[in-house]
């Protein structure tokens, strides 16, 4: 199918930036060149060697599928109307200044890459080596080159907490419960598959501080972790005290927490013939952590982690629910405490000077569908800024829904340029950012580089019977498009 | 890629509409066995099927006539997994990627959901 149409007037077309690579950048640029009359000209920055984001650095390796979306983006890197700048980050190796000197409109997709901690940092023994951030766990096994010095130490750890109930805390008991064989076709990195191999991890526990209503991840990712039954994992039954209260509001709940009821009584039903698994995992709730203890015999791991009881108060009129913390206390033993309350965005260098709105308690840019708010005067916009994906409306959502998002986003630049907002003195764009770049000397990646790259890694995963071996260091990454040269 | 459809058989047509979300009706002359996913993306109609058909994604979404909904068999635990997530969600709804064409399917009419806050959220005009 061809979307593009050829550009009328590549001189004057509307130049657009956009800060990122992941799904939020590329299906904003699709958008635009899919929908606009051949006059706007699209230029994807992104910080790392190699463009997706979080589908090659987050979405599971045994998740093949769901990377497909770069299908698409390889489409639109075919435009004329499209360019990659690899390894440039902007805010440091280009000003957001010099950025928008160069463009008529800028797009912010840079995503949600630090932790969000919410109140952990305050527990006493957080600092300690046997706590890992789920957002550094699974930067590691998927090559993150910042988090390959990880090697969280599974050799010496059999019981794991997991902090959290999102998907991300699935993908990372999944991780660590499934067979090693089955990461040998994917495109786990050679390290990971290294560590999970002499993994010695057998119990899995995934404790949420709120109920199982406030539960956030999704039944597919659920029902993954209940048919690991097959592969010797069981499910410990959920306590009756957390689904007995529930149960008899089940007319009442929507569709996914329905299914999700019944997934776990139709699980449990199978797996109760079997009680001998070698691995577990199961979910508890209303607990929050309090106090982490390191083994005094080994500072690599944990002995143990400390939850305060929580209830939960129901407040009807205003559908929603408090967490209040009890007396009560519970010690869990366990030699690893993985963390996984969420993703935060942060402001880029120059948010300041332009006055870009920033939300620093929700971790992202402040925004009125994808339009910027104004620091200076919140009732007011900043022309010729956008956002779309996690950066824009905080760090949760499917692919799909960053995609319709970034849609949206779209929808509303081709309407500013409708209006006239966009014409003022014509632009250099990528030219002009190429210039700078080479003055300073600063190598950066086009597709074609990237394409040499990732062709490499096929090949290199074509030997050992991988989807891919992911370079995972910047050095090797730039050395290897040094080499071909 | 998708995009190509076998030709049907003299006689073996079936019939699929599709409404845009425009409103806008297209009639489809398929062969038994196409996916609506495929059907779709042959015709440019605005289907994204982001993961390839795979049923890892969504984007596929449909909404199908209640009048046949009944005529196509069940979605399977992948589908609904995946309808939990998508945008829009009716008692009638489908993966485009899961729904195969067949004789009891002929006279088939689905109509695309608005993927898009713009229609949802009424705080601000498209136009
Ligand atoms: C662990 C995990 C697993 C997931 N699994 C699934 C799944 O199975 N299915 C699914 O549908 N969704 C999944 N998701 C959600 C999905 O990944 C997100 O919806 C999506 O990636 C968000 O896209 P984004 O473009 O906003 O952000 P990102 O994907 O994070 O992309 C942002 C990009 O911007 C770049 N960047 C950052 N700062 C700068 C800068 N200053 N200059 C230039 N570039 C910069 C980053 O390097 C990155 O490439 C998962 C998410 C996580 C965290
Ligand atoms: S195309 Fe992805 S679910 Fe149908």
């Amino acid at each position: 199918k061809t979307i593009f149409k050829s550009t009328l007037n590549r001189f004057h077309s509307t130049k657009v930036a956009i800060i990122g690579s992941g799904p939020s950048g590329f299906y904003t640029a699709y958008h635009l060149l899919k929908k606009s009359k051949g006059d706007l000209k699209v230029d994807v920055f992104e910080k790392l060697p190699v463009p997706y984001g979080l589908v090659r650095f987050g979405v599971a390796p045994d998740h093949p599928e769901v990377k497909n979306c770069t299908d698409t983006f390889e489409e639109i890197s075919n435009s004329p109307d499209f360019s990659f700048f690899g390894n440039v980050k902007i805010g440091k190796d280009v000003s957001l200044k010099e950025l928008r000197d160069n463009y008529n409109c800028i797009v912010f997709s840079y995503g949600c890459d630090e932790d969000n901690l919410i109140g952990l940092s305050k527990i006493p023994g957080i600092d300690s080596k046997g706590v890992i951030t789920a957002r550094k766990f699974v930067g590691w096994y998927n090559g993150l080159p910042d988090f390959q010095d990880l090697n969280p130490p599974l050799d010496q750890v059999e019981n794991v907490i997991i902090i959290g109930n999102g998907n991300v805390a699935l993908d990372v008991a999944r991780t660590m419960l499934v067979p090693i064989e089955a990461w040998s076709k994917t495109d786990i990195t050679a390290n990971a598959q290294n560590v999970l191999k002499k993994s010695k991890v057998k119990n899995v526990k995934i404790v949420a501080r709120r109920g199982f209503l406030q539960t956030a991840f999704t039944n597919k990712e659920f029902r993954e972790l209940l048919e690991l039954y097959n592969y010797g994992v069981g499910f410990s039954p959920v306590p009756t005290e957390f689904l007995d209260p529930v149960r008899p509001f089940i007319k009442n709940f929507g569709r996914v927490h329905k299914r999700r009821l019944e997934l776990i009584d139709r699980y449990f039903e199978a797996i109760k013939q079997n009680v001998n698994f070698p691995k577990t995992f199961e979910l508890d709730y209303l607990k929050s952590p309090i106090e982490v203890k390191p083994s005094s015999k080994n500072p690599a791991i944990l002995e143990s982690t400390k939850f305060q009881v929580n209830n939960l108060l129901e407040d009807d009129e205003k559908n929603s629910t408090k967490v209040v913390p009890t007396d009560i206390t519970i010690t869990y033993k366990n030699e690893l405490l993985i963390t996984s309350t969420g993703y935060r965005g942060s402001a880029l260098p120059g948010f300041e000077e332009f006055g870009i709105a920033f939300d620093e308690k929700r971790g992202r840019i402040l925004n009125e569908h994808g339009r910027i708010k104004n620091s200076k005067n919140p009732d007011s916009f900043v022309d010729g800024f956008y956002s779309s994906g996690w950066i824009s409306k905080g760090p949760t959502g499917v692919i799909a829904s960053t995609m319709i998002d970034s849609f949206d986003t779209g929808d509303l630049i081709l309407e500013d340029k409708a209006q006239g907002k966009f014409e003022s003195e014509p632009k250099e764009g990528a030219q002009g950012i190429a210039k700078i770049l080479q003055n300073r000397n600063h190598l950066y990646v086009t597709w074609k580089d990237w394409k040499k790259l990732e062709a490499k890694e096929i090949q290199d995963g074509k030997k050992v019977g991988k989807l891919r071996e992911k370079i995972t260091d910047v050095d090797k990454m730039l050395d290897v498009l040094r080499n071909l040269k | 890629m998708h995009g190509h459809l076998k030709k049907p058989k003299k006689g073996e047509e079936l019939h699929v509409t599709f409404i845009t979300k425009e409103g806008d009706q297209h009639t489809y002359e398929v062969a038994e066995g196409d996916s609506l996913l495929d059907i779709a993306q042959a015709n440019n109609l605005d289907m994204e099927g982001a993961c390839g058909g795979s049923c890892a994604c969504s984007t596929c979404h449909v909404i199908v006539d209640p009048e046949f909904y009944d005529e196509i068999p069940e979605p399977s635990d992948d589908e609904n997994d995946m309808l939990d997530l998508a945008f829009g969600l009716t008692e009638t709804s489908r993966l485009g990627c899961q729904v195969y064409m067949d004789k009891k399917l002929d006279g088939l009419r689905v109509a695309l959901p608005a993927m898009t806050r713009n229609l949802q959220v009424g705080d601000f005009n498209k136009n």
